[in-house]
């Protein structure tokens, strides 16, 4: 008899936890589950059932493609800079320095920073009489006569490359962040018992630091790549609609301007393939973490 | 008035984990209990149940005649410090002390002016009258630990319960505080269960010990009882440092007595052991010696041996005699005997305090 | 450089250390100057008066400070008064929403094991980590249906915002209550409370600076947010979508640009200040 002593107010109390997490459950199945599936219908369903024709239609775009080959070009070249600069600068400054909290205020700045004030920031900046031409005039760098006009229309390249700076601007110092919290955590004697067997400092960073520092250098590489699957709104703003064309963009063209949100749907699920694909590539990258949870009592 | 009884208490942690399985105890009235075991052993579980943070499985849990299964914690009429002294850290130390008599069932029949005298009671006994108006952050580590006392204390609860809550301070703080709860324990009149893997702290405060072991009971007994017959093989070799020697005899009978033989010696069994073992018909049998009981000489013993390595302890000094590859013996000298590495001595055994375990279920034969 | 002054014999200079120092500064001054330059100018072009952002090169340091681009951004489009409201309708309601579920969640993640902990942990991930357009738009067309769409008081884009910041609600959530001992709750659930008055003594004025910033943290995001806003809204923008607009139109147009940016970025900006110490532990505990 004792086992059921307790009986039903017991068993009530160690489902505790999961009243808890109810009200969040239902939530993301009534306003993520339900509308990212019929996002999925929307794509798929023709007047006549099951189609692909959306898809079809999307492929067949020549912006498509455009997009598709700058979002990516912008996406390989600006985490790839944006990574070894960040690095760089966060084993420099891996050390105490006065001043240190201020420095990481300023880190945070672009970071949380509306996507408009930055978009507003660097339009007003590229500008033919922008700010960034009028500093290299006072800086003695530029003859006032012959401006630069960087946006001259159809040069691709060189927009990528504002692009990426501007990104850069904005992504460096989140990822710089990342890197510092990852080498803080790496205890200073392991680099200290390298160079005391002998390691160059070059050698002690290759072959301790780095490999230390791995699922830091995961994180940073992927939220990073997530986040310049997604750009937008800097696009746009610096270079006007359609000119540099992004995959968001698009997505965004199709439903908001043409009101085809078929088309807009379809744009949503490659984009979420895409993003979906990184994604799971972060979390099996990570999956070595999940044994931490069982420890403890 | 409030005596603990714990009938078949187990707890479960998921599908397969027993952290306490069908344990029972029963802790007098007034009594300061110990619960003593190794990391993982269940003693704080049990303690948790007691308390009510932790619902058994199964079994019931008595406080005084009451059956407690479905009292919350708040009406169990009980104490409890924490080993992290669990002092909040938003209240000023006076009002952390008085928490207890303000909200819940106790705060009926506490006047303003009540409070504040039982405040300052507690207080003054555990000596922290002046940090009353001071916040936790400004404590040192021994000053929040007086905090949580005074807080189980103001509240006069039928039972205290001790998570063990000296681990956290440094050795010279701990054995001076040990003093102080014990003195504590005494003052209040209430009955104390304190959980620890602390022994020496279990040995110098509690009036009855229960050794814990793997979510049962090892052994219930008073200190003396507990390090000078213990009850098993575990016990034995859980309590006491330097650890029990513990050494496999073959049980030999030689010309009406009875001979304990290993491969290093041979010594004659005698009195009530020899009748304990002839009585059950053991051939095997482990040999329980305590270090201090291993006396070392340079004249003559049981059987000669070679020094190891000598530990120098102030007044005592721990030898250690390689029998061979796998079997090292310890024992305790007086730091006077001139002994060094290498060295041959005598060893001879206390003989009333020899352990005999079973070899198999590790039980006490003797 | 102390150390060597105060040594009490003088080694020589230690170079390496001067180099590694010297290298250290500059990298600090140069990425500091590359993200301040920039803001600087988004800033004091705000404040110019219109001959000088127009004039070649601009100066450096304005003469004189005017607030008539901000007065001209405020008054170009008679939506953007409204939507300065309807900005913060949103951002509050998405705090409620995401303190509230999330904040449940985050204590039952914190103080509770149970089955499917670790799967509905990453899940959250998941979740934050999904693209919002891919949610947005078909989202839009559900409440177009429920006739929930572009409404005056923006509850579509609430709900939205929420899905997002439950997840990061969660996370922040479980962090702060982790951090706060669950002996304090036991203690006074011992000494006479309900596990819920417990909670209301002790943990919430321990967590209530952590949940502050939280809330906060909620705030910046909902008042940043562009791209869904501008899929969710027509006739009822939040201030993001119409400066988004205003600006995304208003090319060459600097003053009104970054009028529109500045304008934006102020509540960003005092508010990461005020919670910085927070932001900074979210991501990732950084302590130089």
């Amino acid at each position: 008899m004792p086992e059921k002593l307790g009986g039903w107010k017991t068993r009530l109390a160690s489902y505790y936890p999961y009243y808890l997490i109810v009200p969040a459950v239902l939530y993301y199945i009534a306003f993520w589950a339900i509308p990212a599936a019929s996002g999925v219908a929307l794509a798929f369903q023709g007047p006549q059932g099951f189609t692909l024709r959306y898809f079809n239609y999307v492929i067949r775009d020549p912006y498509f493609y455009q997009a598709l080959v700058y979002t990516f070009t912008f996406l390989v070249i600006s985490v790839t800079v944006e990574f070894i600069l960040a690095l760089a600068v966060a084993l420099l400054i891996n050390t105490n320095f006065k001043g240190a909290s201020l420095f990481l205020f300023v880190a945070l700045i672009p970071m949380v920073l509306p996507e408009i004030s930055y978009g507003a920031i660097w339009a007003t900046g590229y500008a033919q009489h922008g700010w960034v031409n009028s500093l290299l005039v006072h800086l003695g760098l530029m003859d006032p006569r012959t401006p630069m006009s960087w946006l001259a229309y159809g040069k691709i390249a060189r927009w990528m490359t504002l692009l990426i700076v501007a990104e850069a601007w904005r992504g460096l110092p989140s990822v710089m962040i990342i890197l510092l919290a990852g080498l803080q955590g790496i205890s200073k004697e392991y680099g200290e018992a390298a160079r005391i067997f002998g390691a160059t400092g070059f050698q002690t960073l290759r072959k301790v630091t780095l490999p230390l520092l791995k699922p830091s250098i995961q994180t940073a590489l992927i939220l990073r790549a997530i986040g310049a699957v997604q750009i937008f709104v800097i696009v746009t703003v610096i270079f006007g609609h359609r000119n540099l064309p992004v995959l968001v963009e698009e997505a965004v063209y199709y439903f908001r301007e043409l009101h085809q949100k078929q088309l807009g749907a379809a744009y949503a699920l490659i984009i979420m393939g895409i993003v979906v694909t990184l994604s799971v590539l972060y979390l099996w990258l990570f999956g070595s973490f999940k044994g931490e949870e069982g420890r403890g009592e | 008035m409030a005596q603990v009884r714990l009938e078949k208490v187990s707890k479960r942690f998921g599908k397969r984990v027993w952290a306490v399985r069908e344990f029972d105890l029963r802790v007098a009235d007034r009594e300061f209990l110990v619960l003593l075991g190794p990391s993982g052993c269940g003693k704080t579980t049990t303690l948790r149940m007691i308390a009510g943070l932790e619902q058994p499985t199964a079994g019931l849990i008595y406080i005084g005649e009451r059956l407690v299964n479905l009292v919350p914690p708040r009406d169990r009429d009980i104490s409890m410090v924490f080993q992290s002294y669990a002092v909040w850290p938003h209240m000023k130390v006076y009002d952390n002390i008085a928490f207890g008599l303000r909200y819940g069932r106790r705060k009926k029949g506490f006047s303003k002016a009540d409070v504040d005298r039982v405040v300052h009671e507690v207080a003054r006994l555990v000596r922290i009258e002046e940090l009353l108006d001071r916040y936790p952050t400004q404590l040192s580590g021994g000053q929040r630990q007086r905090v949580a006392l005074a807080r189980a204390l103001a509240v006069k609860p039928q039972v205290f319960l001790y998570d063990e809550p000296l681990s956290n301070l440094d050795a010279k703080l701990r054995i001076q505080m040990r003093t102080e709860l014990k003195y504590i324990h005494e003052q209040a009149g209430a009955t104390s269960i304190y959980v620890t893997h602390d022994q020496a702290e279990a040995m110098s405060m509690a009036d009855r010990i229960m050794v814990m072991r793997q979510g049962q009971g090892a052994q219930l007994g008073s200190p003396n009882e507990i390090y000078f017959r213990p009850a098993n093989q575990f016990v034995a070799g859980f309590i006491g440092t330097p650890p029990m020697n513990m050494l496999e005899v073959e049980v030999e009978e030689d010309g009406g007595g009875l001979m304990l033989v290993s491969p290093h010696f041979r010594i004659p069994l005698e009195g009530e052991t020899a009748a304990a073992v002839k009585g059950r018909g053991v051939r095997q049998a482990v040999l329980g010696v305590r270090p201090e009981d291993v006396a070392v000489s340079l004249e003559g013993g049981d059987f000669p041996a070679r020094v190891f390595v000598v530990e120098p302890q102030g007044p005592q000094q721990i030898l250690s005699f390689k029998l061979d590859e796998a079997l090292i013996l310890k024992s305790l000298a007086s730091a006077d005997l001139p002994v060094s590495p290498g060295q041959q001595v005598w060893l001879s055994f206390h003989r009333d305090r020899l352990h005999l375990f079973d070899r198999d279920s590790g039980v006490r034969i003797n | 450089m102390n150390e060597a002054t105060l040594a009490p014999q003088r080694v020589g200079v230690n170079w390496r250390r001067f180099t590694g120092l010297t290298l250290t500064y500059l990298a600090v001054a140069g990425i500091v100057l590359f993200i301040l330059v920039p803001v600087y100018f988004l800033f004091i072009l705000a404040f110019m008066s219109r001959a000088e952002v127009y004039s070649w090169p601009m100066p450096l340091f304005p003469q004189q400070f005017t607030l008539d681009n901000f007065h001209f951004f405020l008054t170009i489009n008679p939506k953007i008064i409204p939507s300065i409201w309807r900005s913060i309708e949103v951002a509050v309601t998405t705090i409620v929403i995401a303190l509230s579920i999330g904040g449940l969640a985050g204590y039952s993640f914190a103080r509770f094991r149970f089955r499917g902990k670790n799967a509905l942990k990453l899940s959250v991930l998941f979740v934050r980590m999904y693209p919002g357009v891919a949610v947005a738009i078909p989202m839009a067309v559900l409440f177009m249906r429920l006739g929930l769409y572009d409404t005056p008081f923006p509850i579509a884009l609430a709900l939205n915002y929420g899905v997002g910041n439950i997840g990061l609600t969660i996370w922040i959530t479980a962090s702060i209550f982790l951090g706060i001992n669950e002996e304090l709750e036991e203690q006074a659930m011992v000494l006479g409370l309900s596990r819920m008055g417990a909670f209301f003594r002790i943990t919430l004025p321990l967590a209530a600076p952590g949940l502050a910033a939280a809330a906060i943290y909620t705030f910046i995001g909902a008042w940043n947010e562009v791209v869904i806003a501008t899929l969710m809204t027509q006739f009822n923008p939040t201030l993001a979508a119409v400066t988004y607009h205003t600006v995304a139109a208003a090319a060459g147009a600097l003053h009104l640009q970054s009028a529109g940016g500045a304008f934006m970025a102020f509540p960003a900006l005092i508010f990461t200040f005020i919670i910085k110490r927070y932001i900074i532990q979210m991501w990732g505990g950084v302590r130089i």
